[in-house]
């Protein structure tokens, strides 16, 4: 018998005559406006020794940006920091930086934390002295349910939560910071709408058109509307693809409580091709995807990404 | 390791006399640990959270089996491989074969308790490979070459001399470092290993079902490094360490932090999918090894599986009053203070863990802190009971309780011995009484007070009487 069938028998024995119990649901926060979430952040995170600062400009954060990469002479910068947001230093390896910009996945003002995608490199994170964080006004959740629910299964194998600078109270009890991670955390809150317009705000690596599979996706798209079968968002949320339009460009949907949708086919197409140029199947959720779409597409409105990510899903593209 | 649980009270009797240091340091620490949780507590919504922590918990262990095999199908998906180990012997094995199958020769490690339990250092390092305990307080107890004193400070028995002296003499630093210059040292020298070591281990302060999720949690930023850099991953996971959803990890995670060091959240949390898929670094192979070890064995014990709720913050050994004089080293076992007293008996028996739940002077406050309310107090009676009844204590003693009982349920006896200790009180003085010379070996002697209660409380209510006829 194999260890696993050994330990998973004594537990059944052992739990045989004891009812199972009930599992309470999960204590929902309570819902925080923007401006007290973000005081909450700043709070929090200046309580355990980050700095933060706001702007309320790109033209703001731009002059900030180059006036502190004064001090540095090298920097790791994360491929997702747009090209507007990348200090004008030499990059360097993460080993010898002496600092790495990074863009946030989420920002929590629960707890004063700052979410980072694996999907970006862990060791640019990690290995720098001084780490400097973006994080766009929309991806602050007030509550870290909230910002769990926002992440879950996006950002490549990890996420790590950055609540301050590294620090010990191992010698003498006595706390010291910059231990084995960054000792110096900032934290940029870029408090203004998403300027999309800007073309240096592109993706650095351009997403490719892949024709050939747009043309097999379309197909699957059509037969998805001919059986009208029942699709789920993340969330399971019932859906279904009623038709697609007479050109072809908007899908319309029909949503559980009977009320109507339309999507455009662009959106899915830009999922698509953005999807395969990472090359195949994807573990990312609706956000993630939302985002990679609004950014190819210069979109600023919403991309209706739940059901941008429960037809691909049903279609084994997520 | 039960010759030294045996060993207890003359090892806290001698540790109190000989190094007073190490009372100091660990009664600065314990207060501060446990002034941190108390503000902490405050600001949420704590009773709540506790209560939905417990039931979050003793659901999950009343349906164990199908969501530690909902957990491995998650982690597989997320291309980890997963195995099991019953105890040490396992997971040796396992980690022999990871060593040899990705030539490893240096290893860093995250804190675990886990792998204290597995004794997983020894067996690597007497395989010839190079161990690095990477938490600031591991590597300084590493270089001591003792075991953690505590399960979330495992170094908080050592004052910054002690210190000093132990980098000075392995790191060249000066005698007289400051502990920045002391962290810095410690920094750079586990830098070149993280950068090189071929595996890193770790353990998990929590394991979504739901998702494959492992959760760590820390303050140094070496928890993220062991994870990411070394190309293989180990961690280690006792199998009572599932969380049934991923939402749950936002009560849980603040829940720990605030309990363990009164930390809104930990400075850093990873939380781990699997080994890296489209990322630009990250390891290549994770290994997941669910642990039993005497878990399966107190999920069966109706009266004491309460114990397996624990997520090891250590909140109760900062609020013990016995623990709070000796630290950790005195009990013998890997888990210390009120929590390893109600562990050890499940891993060692009633017998092997002899007498580590007497060390409690059952004031409740373990129970009152616990962020997942585990009735310490009750179990540490349980395992009281059951030690009489298997015959552990001197016979002597349940035969004393029996006659202090009958004496107590007569008031006639009782008023008899009050008035015999008022006329010879010398005898709560004698040495020759073996239950006089125990208990003042450690304690002030007893005296009788001059008039006893009942007579006191006559006159009360006489006076009571005339003032309200």
């Amino acid at each position: 018998m194999s260890v696993r069938t050994r330990i998973l028998e004594r537990i059944r024995t052992a739990l045989a005559d004891r009812p199972a119990l009930q599992l309470p649901d999960v204590p929902e926060p309570a819902e925080v406006a923007w401006e007290e979430a973000y005081q909450n952040f700043a709070q929090r995170l200046e309580g355990s020794g980050a700095e933060v600062v706001r702007f309320g400009s790109p033209q703001e954060a731009r002059g900030w940006l180059s006036e502190f990469a004064k001090s540095f002479h090298r920097a790791w910068v994360s491929p997702r920091v747009p090209e507007r947001l990348r200090p004008d230093l030499p990059e360097a390896e993460p080993e010898v930086a002496e600092l790495g910009v990074s863009y946030a996945q989420a920002a929590v003002a629960e707890t004063g934390s700052v979410v980072l995608a694996s999907r970006e490199g862990r060791r640019g994170q990690l290995l720098v002295p001084t780490q400097l964080v973006w994080v766009e006004a929309e991806v602050l959740y007030p509550s870290l349910l909230a910002a769990l629910r926002a992440v879950k299964g996006e950002g490549g194998a990890a996420l790590g939560l950055h609540s301050g600078p590294s620090k010990s109270a191992d010698i003498g009890q006595i706390t010291v910071k910059g231990v084995h991670g960054p000792g110096r955390l900032v934290v940029g809150v870029l408090a203004f709408a998403r300027d999309t317009t800007d073309r240096s705000s592109a993706p650095r690596d351009p997403v490719q058109r892949h024709d050939g599979e747009l043309k097999a996706f379309r197909d699957k798209l059509k037969k998805l509307a001919l059986e009208g079968r029942t699709l789920e968002t993340r969330e399971g949320k019932a859906f279904s693809v009623r038709k697609l339009s007479e050109t072809g460009k908007t899908v319309y949907l029909e949503l559980g409580n009977g009320a109507k949708e339309s999507l455009p086919t662009a959106y899915l197409e830009a999922a698509v091709s953005w999807i395969l140029t990472l090359h195949g199947r994807h573990q990312v959720g609706p956000s993630e995807l939302g985002q990679a779409v609004a950014s190819q597409l210069g979109l600023k409105s919403s991309v209706k990404a739940s059901y941008l990510w429960g037809i691909l899903h049903a279609l084994g593209y997520v | 390791m039960p010759e030294r649980i045996k060993d207890f009270p003359r090892a806290s009797a001698s540790l109190i006399e000989d190094h007073p240091e190490v009372r100091e340091a660990v009664y600065r620490a314990t207060l501060h640990f446990d002034q941190n949780r108390a503000k902490a507590y405050a600001e949420v919504p704590v009773e709540a959270w506790r209560d939905y922590a417990r039931d979050v918990k003793a659901h999950l262990l009343s349906r164990l089996a199908d969501y530690l095999e909902k957990a491995e199908a998650r982690l597989k998906e997320n291309g980890a491989e997963v195995l099991w180990a019953d105890g040490p012997e396992d997971a040796h094995r396992i980690l022999a074969e990871i060593v040899e199958r990705h030539g490893v020769r240096r290893v860093v490690k995250a804190k675990s308790m886990l792998t204290e339990e597995l004794g997983v250092n020894a067996f690597l390092e007497a395989r010839g490979l190079e161990v690095y305990e990477t938490d600031l307080g591991e590597f300084i107890i590493q270089l001591a070459k003792e075991p953690p004193s505590h399960i979330v400070g495992p170094a908080i028995h050592k004052s910054l001399d002690q210190v000093r002296r132990l980098f000075h003499e392995h790191l060249g630093t000066p005698t007289d470092a400051e502990p920045e210059a002391l962290a810095k040292a410690a920094r750079a020298f586990l830098r070149e290993r993280f950068l090189t070591a071929e595996l890193g281990i770790s353990g998990a302060n929590f394991l979504v079902a739901e998702t494959g999720t492992i959760a760590l949690v820390e303050n140094e930023g070496n928890i993220r490094l062991t994870t990411s850099v070394p190309r293989v991953h180990v961690a280690f996971v006792g199998i009572e360490k599932l969380l049934p959803r991923f939402d749950d990890l936002a009560v849980f995670l603040q829940l720990l932090a605030r309990a363990a060091t009164g930390q809104p959240i930990g400075t850093f949390v990873s939380l781990i999918q699997g080994p890296k898929k489209d990322d630009p670094d990250g390891p290549e192979a994770l290994y997941v090894v669910l642990v039993d070890n005497g878990r399966t064995a107190a999920l069966a014990d109706d009266e004491a599986w309460e114990v397996l709720r624990c997520i090891r913050c250590g909140a109760c050994l900062n609020v013990c009053p016995v623990y709070r004089q000796v630290g950790g080293h005195p009990y013998g076992f890997v888990y210390s203070g009120p929590i390893g007293e109600i562990l050890a008996p499940h891993f060692l028996g009633v017998e092997g863990a002899y007498p580590l739940y007497n060390a409690s002077t059952l004031c409740g406050a373990c129970g009152e802190v616990c962020p997942v309310r585990i009735p310490i107090p009750k179990l540490i009676l349980t395992w009281r009971h059951r030690a009489v009844d298997s015959g552990l204590t001197a016979p002597a003693e349940p035969q004393l309780i029996r006659a202090y009982t009958e004496t107590m349920r007569r008031p006639a006896a009782y008023r008899l011995a009050s008035k015999a200790l008022r006329l010879l009180p010398s005898a709560l003085a004698s040495e020759r009484l073996p239950v006089v010379r125990a208990w003042t070996r450690y304690r002030a002697g007893l005296t009788p007070s001059p008039r006893p209660f009942h007579e006191l409380w006559e006159e009360l209510e006489d006076e009571r009487k005339n003032a309200n006829p």
